[in-house]
């Protein structure tokens, strides 16, 4: 399989939640397949999003956003998701990290909901996209927050190795992963290096993701682009100031995408 | 022994954390208070920056790329779902970066304005309004203390402070670090002044700041310098490559120069 089949399986309109943290281990390859393949009017969603927002906001093809944070981290706002909420440009849904966990968490059970006091008495709540209902706890009486159940139609992650089984390594941060995998209905993983078997004495660092969780596995060497791929590359600085720069100019952002990761 | 403005703030913030717990900062110079406290005055502190994967490690030199330095000493992975029932159970502190803090004690780090249609979109309320419900008290380092960072109301609560209706059991506010002092908070009167830093008088402070203070009763306490060992243990240990200065208001380094150096290293370790 490759990218160009993995954006294939995507349909416009369909919710696509992406793994990693900031400018951290994000999909950057298979975002640039989706540009590629003309994908419109999504609904991105990640925990803490990064250049991957901005890439797909700046050639037009989303329509809603779900987030708890996008950004670049220590260096700097994201440029597009700032101009798509200050021009009001695209539908916006804001969570909290263990909100947006707790949504996962839900979908992965397949409840309605699940409670949560985070967020509780914060204007999270009061949004007028907020998807939070706050409840009397039937059991001690207590105000809860009810977190609904967030299903996104794919989730993709970059992992640093898979198995020919399609189980995958992370060796660095899982962010979000986990459980935005468990949540989703359809489970890409694009890895560094495809192996015969992981290995069996594993850094206690590193994390294994079951197959279970993992529909399919395409090999995308250098697949987090200008993010970080700990421990084999950092971030590529100059291009990642770069494309903050440039974002906001589409035909930029086309040639990048034509680029490759 | 002279010093700079960020090495007094490191110090400072380093005497706030306490021990068998975690400790985090959303800031380079809070970050580099949490090293100090583990190196010099709580050594059982639960230390996590930069990664989830590198948690729990020793006291190592700051530096850009510090998922690689870290993860030589770092015992455990700590999966995200786990960090949210530490702070759930009150064994995490945390000094975050945020862009207001209000009389009261609530703060945003996700729009200024309307959040319909915001002035300024910055990063999303990210795990203020989750820090809030477990910890103790959220504790904030404010880079720099302006009308706009410390005023009377913030545009967006992603965490809120004292005033009618609090919840008790939610997070207290706790210390606000600028650069011009010190202050905490009561919960009738709201925020108070601790100490002001060396050369900072109440006009600075009343001029940088968006709402009217009270008239101090008495002399203003000083923010304590670092002592000999505070500021051994900083330049020497935890930060001797000076990435504290990518948070002076005066500063005359670039983060892309300090990749540089590091990504070097990194190039020449492997």
């Amino acid at each position: 399989m490759t990218l160009d089949d993995l954006a294939a399986e995507i349909a416009d309109g369909q919710s696509v939640a992406f793994g990693g943290g900031g400018v951290q281990r994000k999909p950057m390859a298979a975002t640039q397949a989706i540009a590629r393949a003309g994908r419109t009017g999504l609904h991105l969603v990640s925990l803490l999003g990064g250049p991957e927002f901005d890439l797909l906001l700046g050639l037009g093809r989303v329509q809603r956003i779900s987030f708890a944070f996008v950004g670049y981290d220590a260096y700097g706002l994201a440029p597009n998701f700032r101009a798509a909420r200050e021009s009001g440009t695209v539908e916006a849904v804001e969570y909290s990290e263990a909100t947006m966990l707790t949504a996962f968490e839900a979908s992965a059970k397949r409840l309605p909901f699940l409670p949560t006091r985070f967020g509780l008495g914060t204007d999270l709540l009061n949004t007028a996209t907020s998807p939070f209902r706050t409840f009397p706890c039937p059991l001690t009486g207590e105000t809860l927050v009810a977190v609904p159940a967030l299903k996104p139609d794919i989730a993709i992650i970059h992992v640093n190795f898979a198995d020919r089984h399609g189980n995958v390594l992370i060796q660095g941060d899982t962010f979000g992963d986990l459980l935005m995998l468990r949540a989703a209905s359809k489970r890409f993983a694009t890895a560094e290096c495809i192996v015969d078997e992981l290995p069996r004495q594993g850094s206690p660092l590193a994390t294994v993701v079951s197959r279970m969780w993992i529909d399919r596995v395409i090999e995308a060497p250098r697949g987090a682009g200008m993010t970080g791929m700990f421990p084999v590359y950092p971030i590529d600085l100059p291009r990642l100031l770069e494309f903050q720069k440039q974002a906001h100019d589409p035909d930029w952002l086309a040639s990048f995408v034509s680029e490759g990761a | 022994m002279t010093h700079t403005l960020e090495e007094l703030l490191i110090a400072r913030m380093a005497r706030e954390f306490r021990g068998n717990a975690m400790g985090v900062g959303a800031t380079i110079l809070s970050d580099l208070a949490a090293r100090l406290a583990k190196a010099l005055y709580v050594p059982d502190l639960l230390l996590c920056t930069a990664s989830r994967a590198a948690a729990d490690c020793d006291v190592h030199a700051k530096s850009v790329l510090d998922e690689w330095t870290l993860t030589r000493t770092a015992r455990i992975a700590l999966p995200w779902d786990e960090l949210f029932q530490i702070i759930a159970q009150g064994r995490f502190q945390i000094f975050i970066g945020a862009v207001q803090v209000d009389r009261f004690g609530a703060s945003n780090i996700s729009v200024i304005g309307s959040w319909d249609r915001p002035k300024v979109q910055l990063v999303g309320a990210r795990g203020v309004p989750d820090d809030l419900w477990g910890c103790e008290r959220l504790c904030y380092h404010i880079r720099q203390h302006t009308k706009r960072s410390i005023v009377e109301k913030v545009d967006f609560v992603c965490s809120f402070g004292y005033g009618p209706g609090r919840d008790p059991r939610a997070a207290k506010p706790g210390l606000v670090v600028t650069d011009l002092g010190v202050f905490d908070f009561d919960a009738d009167s709201g925020m108070r002044i601790v100490s002001l830093h060396p050369d900072v008088g109440f006009a600075t402070l009343q001029e940088r700041t968006g709402f009217t203070w009270p008239e101090p009763s008495g002399p203003i306490p000083l923010t304590p310098a670092p002592t000999a060992e505070e500021l051994r243990v900083i330049r020497e240990l935890i930060d001797p490559h000076g990435v504290r200065r990518l948070e002076a208001n005066d500063g005359d380094v670039s983060a892309l120069d300090l990749w540089r150096t590091a990504a070097a290293n990194l190039r020449e370790m492997s």
